[in-house]
């Protein structure tokens, strides 16, 4: 009959831009770990319910990546499910807070789509990459401020040398952009 | 028993028993006593639909295998079963009426292997035909047919097979399937990639008329449940039900299985071993539960010994081999003569499977000297003009594997060695040669390389890679459609015929024809073009 599997311990959490990545340590291999069940919540009662589950993994580390650009903290914990289907008890509470992107107080030169933590308006999404890239950006990506369409002229993913479904190889992509004067401090980036 | 090689110091059973109650509960899943099985409590309704199969055959017996799932789909991966453990009663006859039951026994179901058996049934006859089934509860499985290994010092005067590879549900029906039910097959040999771990999406799902599928299955597989979710998804499919009812199977797994391309522990997603172990882990758990696999098998952690030598008498012998486990990582050279992939540390098999690999091939006495396996072996370069350009993925990748190989298949004068490869998707086939840049050089064995069931979708016969596989002398077919490979094998011949279907995304009524059939003679190494090569 199934027993409990014991709740993971050494939780920790840290703070970035839009996200909050967690990590605890990996128990034994006996009872085998189907998932490790990720519980979020505002207050630092954390329900273990479907409605505050942000994510499962196998791995001993869990990005919460879809906090958006202004900074919120979020309480944690974390339930261990066995390949019986048998539930821990949830693990200790753990919190952090994600910090504040630039995109909430700079002032923006150029945007192409939406700080949402999704690419779904952007070309290629949710799953053309392996397929689609050499196909449509054969000369990489090539973007004009005000004149390309982010549905069909950003890829979603910019692949690298180490992505083999995009030919392993390096790519560029170029975003273009109109100033009224040249700005005297250097300005910065930001992709979410 | 033909298992021939001394595989662990203590007898499986007894280790699992030592290492627990979960691990005892595991090995019941085998096969009990009638005093150790649990009273049924009630049985959930129809609970074989993902179907019965059977597999590892021997002279004296099988492994017979069924799921318990009343609900298949149920996304956390239990089949719609309570946590509960269930004894599930077999029967094998000698007759499909079940008028001349032979063997009788029982297994317990447990949710720690989301209720799956693995009945090991021994004392049958050897090179003998079975029908099986199994009750639970008031509910009887369908019938399944079976087929026994000849005894070892027999001389079989034939064995039927067919090869089958890489079946992404998503790209298509399993027409592949409909037609090999339909042949005489004393086995059937799966060479990898019988699930894929990709979530599917719109973008990927080009099985058409199978309505809407649930968030569940739109993510990549990482967790157990998610695994378990995909192999029930794709084994509720008739066309593959039927297959495995049809024929033994003898199944080895391929990256997909895991991850896109693994090597070890090394992913090729920037992910550090101990994370990846813990992936492969529930992903080999899942490969367990979901195929006919003899405890042998049954994983221990991250690892899993799937490699394992069967026997056809004197006609042939299987080396079922494991190219991804025990790989070295991809090497940082790219190809470059010369560079890292042809450093002799390298492995495809790892040390201790290339030790086996070759004592079993240094005394085998059978005619056809088979390896079952993923991986091209033949050399391909994938530079047209007159550079060079090789996959490091493959045999290509491990070239001080490959020539210890063929030395020990030519210094031992190792009798007829037949190849079996999947992977590309595309029908092939190549001669083996000693030396691959010389197309004078002496042909050393055969390997025929059989297409996918369904990844990649509908195909062609031809495609832009066509040019490039058959720049390679040694290369005598190339078709890039859907099918499967049927072999029928005698003490003096190999006819392979390479099937292929003509649509498999519409729908699962696709025609299906034969698009090449070579004859591959004893003591002659290569391909005799009977029909169709050169595609
Ligand atoms: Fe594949």
């Amino acid at each position: 009959m199934t027993t409990e599997p014991a709740p993971v311990t050494g939780a920790t959490a840290e703070g970035r831009t839009g996200a909050i990545d967690l990590s605890w340590d990996l128990p034994g291999w006996e009872p085998l770990v189907d998932h490790f069940a990720i519980h979020a919540s505002k207050s630092p009662e954390v329900e273990i319910s479907s409605a505050t589950l942000v994510g499962t993994t196998v791995y001993g580390r869990f990005s919460h990546d879809t906090l958006g650009p202004e900074p919120v903290t979020r309480h944690y914990r974390i339930v261990t499910v066995d390949a019986a289907g048998g539930r821990s008890t949830p693990s200790e509470t753990v919190r952090a807070s994600s910090t504040k992107s630039m995109t909430t107080y700079g002032r923006a030169l150029a945007q192409v789509g939406e700080f949402d933590s999704k690419s779904l308006e952007l070309a290629l999404a949710p799953a053309g990459g392996p397929r689609g890239f050499r196909a449509a950006f054969p000369d990489g990506v090539d973007f004009v401020h005000g004149r390309s369409d982010p549905g069909t002229d950003w890829s979603y993913l910019h692949p690298g040398p180490e992505d083999e479904w995009a030919g392993r190889t390096e790519h560029t992509f170029r975003l273009r952009f109109t100033l009224d004067t040249v700005p005297e401090a250097r300005s910065d980036s930001r992709s979410g | 028993m033909v298992r021939s090689d001394a595989r662990y110091p203590l007898d499986r059973r007894t280790f699992l028993t030592l290492t627990g109650i979960s691990a005892a509960a595991l090995a019941m899943g085998t096969g009990v006593p009638a005093h150790a099985a649990p009273v049924n409590s009630r049985v959930p309704a129809d609970p074989f639909g993902l179907g019965i199969a059977s597999g590892e055959p021997t002279p004296d017996g099988v492994v017979l295998w069924t799921r318990l799932t009343p609900e298949p789909l149920a996304e956390d991966g239990h089949g719609g079963m309570p946590p509960r453990d269930y004894t599930v009663e077999y029967e094998v006859a000698a007759d499909d009426r079940f008028r001349d039951i032979v063997k009788s026994g029982r297994a317990v179901a447990s949710p720690e292997l989301a209720h799956a058996v693995h009945p090991e049934v021994t004392g049958l006859e050897p090179a003998r035909e079975y029908f099986y089934r199994f009750r639970v509860g008031g509910e009887i499985s369908p019938v399944g047919r079976t087929k026994t290994a000849p005894a070892a010092d027999a001389d079989p005067g034939s064995l039927a097979f067919a090869v089958a590879s890489c079946q992404a549900w998503y790209h298509g029906h399993y027409t592949a399937y409909r037609d090999m039910a339909e042949q005489d097959l004393d086995l059937v040999l799966f060479l990898g990639d019988y699930i894929y771990e990709y979530g599917i999406t719109e973008a990927n799902l080009w099985r058409q008329g199978v309505g809407e599928l649930s968030a569940a299955h739109a993510a990549t597989t990482i967790t157990l449940e998610q695994y378990r979710l995909r192999y029930a998804l794709t084994k509720h499919d008739p066309h593959l039900r039927a297959a495995h009812a049809h024929a033994p199977w003898l199944v080895t797994p391929d990256d997909h299985e895991v991850e896109n391309n693994y090597a070890d522990d090394a992913s090729q997603y920037g992910m550090s071993p101990e994370d990846f172990l813990r992936r492969r882990a529930v992903a080999y758990r899942a490969l367990y539960e979901n195929q006919p696999l003899h405890s042998d098998s049954l994983p221990e952690g991250p690892d899993m010994r799937l490699y394992r030598r069967l026997r056809y008498g004197k006609l042939a012998e299987f080396n079922v081999l494991d190219t991804r486990q025990h790989r070295n990582d991809v090497p940082s050279d790219g190809g470059t003569p010369g560079g890292e992939h042809t450093d002799p540390e390298r492995s495809i098999l790892g040390e201790r499977q290339e030790e086996w690999l070759y004592e079993g091939l240094k005394v085998s006495d059978a005619v056809w000297n088979v390896l079952a396996q993923q991986v091209v072996v033949a050399s391909i370069d994938r530079d047209t003009g007159p550079g060079t350009e090789y996959s490091m993925d493959i045999w290509d990748g491990f070239t001080a594997n490959r020539e210890r190989l063929f030395e020990v298949l030519t210094s031992n004068d190792v009798a007829n060695p037949l190849v079996l490869t999947g992977d590309i998707h595309r029908h092939s086939a190549t001669e083996l040669k000693a030396d691959f840049a010389d197309p004078d050089s002496a042909t050393i064995g055969t390997e025929l390389i059989t297409t996918s069931v369904a990844s990649d979708g509908d195909g062609s016969d031809s495609d832009h890679l066509a040019d490039l596989w058959l720049g390679n002398p040694h290369v005598k077919l190339y078709n890039a459609r859907r099918g499967y490979l049927q072999v029928a094998m005698t003490p003096t011949e190999v006819t392979s015929e390479f099937k292929v279907i003509d649509q498999i995304e519409a729908d699962d009524t696709g025609t299906v024809s034969t698009a090449a059939r070579f004859v591959t003679e004893a003591g002659r190494p290569g391909l005799n073009e009977v029909s169709g090569g050169q595609q």
